[in-house]
Order: structure tokens, then sequence, then C-alpha cells
């Protein structure tokens, strides 16, 4: 597998597909990506497209193919569907936290962030990353490659839980991570939170909502929260964020589609109409779905 | 006189509904290049434009958006709604892409609504100009300046020509400097051979798709300067704290405070328009009414600068 063949296969996966199938019900893209990566060269024609998109997830889940996609999509189904559902926990995609994005956090009874350091990625960036992460988010993983577990190891401190995706698909956990709210800053937290979501959690905790315009709303928010508890405001930053942010609306259509995209489907935004247009495409056979354009 | 290019972005379609009566009264043109599948909000302007008694020229061919791989439904849409009604013209985009035959095609199947071509990038002006060769007086001819040059235009003379130019320079919220220019066309586009002018607001040509969350936020608003000719610029007026895409509010309060205190100072040479009385009324509240409404002012607050220049100048 050439560098081209595996780049197409990452964007088999990406955003701009996802949002395609929803709009539209095809994607000219993701034929030509079929193409490209060789896929469609070797499955049958009649095939239902979600069959080929799995054939092209395994491709890609081959060790030494794996992109940032296969770790997501691992902590999706061992982790967020496996233990939890999307009935009790919610998952959230590239939060940006400071000047960083974690990659993946789930929320249940508490927050858990995970940051994906695959084969193809450096360390480079790790500890500023996991710094920002710990004001926010009460549990912080590393996911990384076995190539990278032993430097990641020892660069990342010791309540920072590791977990290795093994040459097998399965998720191994090197070192547990502590869950620990206290360390966590509500300040960061309200940098987290829609301002409605902010609200929400203030009254949770009786706290009187400022009443002020609407420009000078972040700014009273962001006074109040300084003086908070770091514990309460966490606690209620998960119970507010697993309603506003559940994706439970997307479990039925999780159930009808295959797999290997249903981490593609939990960063993507679609409603009803959109949802059964990608519910469609997935049983399109192939030779239809290679002439779109 | 005056052709100002819209695309039907929600924000824009509601400037030009609330400008409706400014539009007729200053006889403006505007151009609407529908980007929204749904043409609801299209059929509402169109609506409360003719009542007011404007024209308005719809391109059925879009560039971006929705439409951009066919507008057989503005086409239907506009032939259904406005058959009879010349006061809603067809726009005709001629791009780079595309032959003569095609491009004449085109203009043939909307022949008789009363067409405004707009060469945007199209390359062979003889091919079009013999074509139109009988009918020249009737069509205006719309050219993008930096795609079709003099030589171009030179074919046809004869029609109605309007040149676009796009005064608006489009950069990162926080790259901008405090103002800028921004056109003469509106006092020279005579001088230059033409019956009229257009540009693409305080938007720009470039077209983007919602976009992400914003840094900076800005304020853009226009103003003639009599001081250079009467030639016209544009302030920006940039929030601070730009680090994060968070509190676009707070953004906004910023670049409005800038803002506020430039007029205080009475030197701005900004008209006192209907947006520069909401922006002071926000300021006052502390409101912050939403992007897409902050730039629907920006483009009201040029509109009524436009008209209120020529009732001054052309009277």
């Amino acid at each position: 597998m050439d560098r081209n063949e595996l780049s197409a296969l990452t964007r088999v996966f990406s955003a701009s597909v996802i949002r395609d199938l929803g709009r539209w019900g095809q994607s000219p893209l993701l034929a030509r990506l079929l193409k490209s990566s060789g896929i469609a060269a070797s499955a049958a024609s009649d095939a239902p497209l979600g069959k080929v998109i799995d054939q092209a997830f395994d491709v890609l889940k081959a060790f030494g193919n794996r992109d940032e996609y296969v770790y997501r999509s691992a902590i999706t189904q061992k982790i967020l569907l496996g233990r939890h559902s999307l009935r009790t926990a919610a998952i959230l995609n590239e939060v940006r936290v400071g000047p960083s994005r974690a990659d993946v956090v789930v929320l249940n009874g508490t927050s858990t962030a995970y940051e994906i350091k695959s084969e193809r990625d450096s360390l480079y960036r790790l500890a500023s990353q996991l710094d920002n992460y710990r004001q926010v988010f009460a549990t912080v993983n590393v996911v990384t490659s076995p190539k990278h577990a032993s430097d990641v190891l020892r660069c990342v401190t010791e309540d920072v839980g590791v977990l290795v995706l093994s040459s097998r698909y399965r998720i191994q956990t090197l070192r547990e991570a502590t869950d620990s709210p206290e360390r966590t800053s509500p300040v960061a937290v309200l940098e987290l939170l829609r301002t409605p979501e902010a609200v929400t959690v203030l009254n949770a905790l009786g706290v009187e909502v400022p009443r002020v315009p609407n420009t000078q709303m972040r700014g009273s928010l962001k006074e109040m929260f300084s003086s908070l508890d770091p514990v309460a405001v966490h606690r209620e930053m998960v119970s507010t964020l697993r309603q506003s942010r559940s994706q439970s609306a997307t479990e039925k259509l999780l159930s009808e589609v295959p797999k290997s995209l249903h981490a593609a489907l939990l960063s993507a935004k679609l409603d009803q109409t959109a949802q059964s247009r990608v519910r469609e495409a997935t049983v399109v056979p192939l030779d239809v779905a290679l002439a779109w354009s | 006189m005056y052709y100002p290019y819209f695309r039907g972005k929600q924000f824009e379609l509601l400037a030009l509904r609330e400008s409706a009566t400014l539009i007729a009264e200053s006889q403006f043109t505007p151009i609407i290049e529908p980007v929204r599948e749904s043409l609801n909000g299209l059929a509402r302007t169109l609506t409360s434009l003719t009542d007011a008694g404007c024209r308005a020229i719809v391109v059925v061919n879009p560039r971006h958006g929705d439409h951009r791989d066919g507008g057989e439904s503005i086409s239907a849409f506009l032939e259904q709604a406005y058959g009879g009604n010349d006061a809603v013209m067809a726009g005709l985009l001629l791009r780079s892409v595309g032959t003569p035959e095609a491009a004449i095609a085109l203009i043939d199947a909307h022949r008789g609504r009363g067409e405004a071509i707009i060469h945007a990038g199209f390359t062979d002006a003889r091919a079009i100009a013999d074509a139109l060769r009988d009918r020249m007086s009737s069509v205006s001819n719309v050219f993008l300046e930096d795609q079709a040059n003099m030589l171009y235009r030179r074919h046809f003379s004869g029609s109605t020509r309007v040149l676009l130019r796009d005064g608006f320079e489009q950069k990162r919220n926080a790259d901008y400097d405090r103002v800028d220019p921004f056109s003469d066309l509106h006092v020279t586009y005579r001088e230059l051979g033409m019956q009229g002018y257009g540009d693409f607001l305080t938007v720009g040509d470039h077209y983007t798709e919602g976009g992400g969350p914003a840094y900076a936020v800005a304020i853009h608003l226009t103003f003639i300067d009599p001081e250079k000719d009467d030639a016209m610029f544009v302030y920006h007026f940039v929030s601070d704290s730009n680090d994060t895409p968070t509190d676009p509010a707070g953004k906004f309060a910023q670049a409005l405070t800038k803002l506020v205190e430039m007029l205080d100072r009475g030197n701005s040479k900004l008209l006192e328009t209907s947006a520069i009385q909401e922006l002071r009324l926000l300021h006052e509240r502390q409101h912050f009414p939403g992007l897409g409404y902050v730039k629907k002012l920006s483009i009201k607050h040029h509109l009524e600068t436009l008209a209120d220049y020529h009732r001054r100048t052309d009277a």
C-alpha cells in the first residue's frame, strides 16, 4: 500500500464525505477515494457500499497503516459503546482546550480525555497538551501505538493513563489514570461551556446568574467561576454536558450502519433527514456509488 | 447607476429587504446570486423589492453555493413568478469554463426577459458580441473589473455597461488596519465609458460557506471622503482579545467601543445612517445581536452612504 492509497483511505472517513452523504445521499469524493485507494478494484461490484467501507477500514487498521481515525474508532467501539452507551455517556470530538484540541472526551460519571498519538504522530507537544487537559478533565489518557508506548510512559506524569492499541487492535492499559477533579480549574472548564450550559451549571450550584447585557456575560461568568469549588464545577459540567451534548438520537442510526463509520458519524452533526440519507447510501451497490459525480 | 452584488445569504437578503425603499428611490439595481437551495428567502426579497418599485437582477447560473451545479430551479422560479414582469432580469454568468456556444445558448434561453450578462472570466468577447449584435442596445453587460479588461469591454459598446470592482479586501479580521481604500468608481464610472458601477459590498467577492468560529470580530463601515475627491474608504473596527474563538459578544463590544469613540470625536466622516444609529443603540444597551446582524448593518450603511452621495451630486 503506497502513501497515496493510504491517504485516500484516511479521507474515506473524513468529515467531508459524511457531510456529502448527509446532504446529497451521495459523495463523488468518496467514489474517487475508493478508486484511488485501490479498494474499489478489490471489492465485488454489487457489494453494498457499507461493506466496501468496512473493507477500507480493515486495510486502514492493519498495523503500520493506522491513522488517528483508527484510534478514534477503537476508543468509540471499545470504550464508549463497549463499556458505556450513548444513553448514559456523551462523546465529544476535537475539544478545544486553550491552544490544544483533545481528540476524544467521554463524559459519564466523570470526564475522561483521550489524546491520540498514532504511529504516524510525533510526541512533540504531548506534555503541554496534557497540561491543558488536566485543567479541564478529571481523567486524562494517552492512547498510543506499541512503538511510542515506552516513550509516552517516560514523558508523562504519573496521573496520566497510558493505553496502547495493540497490533491485534486491542486496547491494553499500561497504566490506569487517576480521577482527580480537584485539580481542574473552573475558569478553564468554563471555556468548554456554551453560555446556556454555564448558566445550567450555576443554577445547579445554587449560584445566582449574573444579570448583565450579553456582551458582558462571558466576563461576568468568568469572574463568578473563578471563585467556585473545582470539584463541584467539574461535577456539574459533566452532568450538564451529558445532557446538552447527548447523542442518544444517533444510537438508532449506529445500529443500522457499518461499525467502521460509527466514530465518523458521532463527530458529525446530522439531522433526521441527513441520517436517513447516510443510511440509504450505505446499502447502495458499489458500482452505483462509483458512478456518483 | 449602482449595481451592488449580493450573495443570497440570509443576512444579505435581509439587508436588501430592509433597504427596498431606499434602493427604489436611488434607482439602484441589486444583483443577487442565490446560494441557498431553498428559494423562499429570495422570493420574499424580490417581493419586497418589486413592491417598492425596484429593479433587480437574479443570477440563474450561480458560481457558488447550493446551485453551483445548475440553476434550473432559479430559471423556473423567475419564469413562474416574474414571467411578465421585466423588473426582475435574468443574470447570466459567463465564466472562464464553458464554450462560446454554451454561453450563447444560455443567453438565448433567457431571451426576452431582459438579460444582464455578467462577464466573470469568459474570454471570447467577440463571439458573444456577434451573437448580440442586433439587440445590443437592450442588454446589460456587467464586467468584473479584474476579469474583463478594456479591450474585452470595448466589444459591448452600445449596450448598458456596468463595471464591478471588489473594493473589499478580505483578510483575517485580526489583520485589518483601521482604514483601507474601498473604491472610486462611484465618481469615475462615466469617465470609464460605463453607464453603471458596482461592488461586492462590505462582504467581498470571495465566497465562504459558514466558516469556523471567529477569533476576531470586526465591524466594517464605509465612508466617502470629500477631502480625497469623494473617494470611498472603509473603516475596520476590530476586537482586541483575539487569541481564542470564544466570547464573540464580548469581542463585538470591544469593536463597537472603538467605533463609538471614533464617532464621538466628530471627524469620522461616517454618514449618520440608520445602521449607525442602530449601532449606537447597541452600544448603549451593550447588546450583541449576532454576527450576521452586524454584517447586515454594515451592508445597509454602505447602501445608504452611496444613496446619499448620489442624491447630493447627481441632483
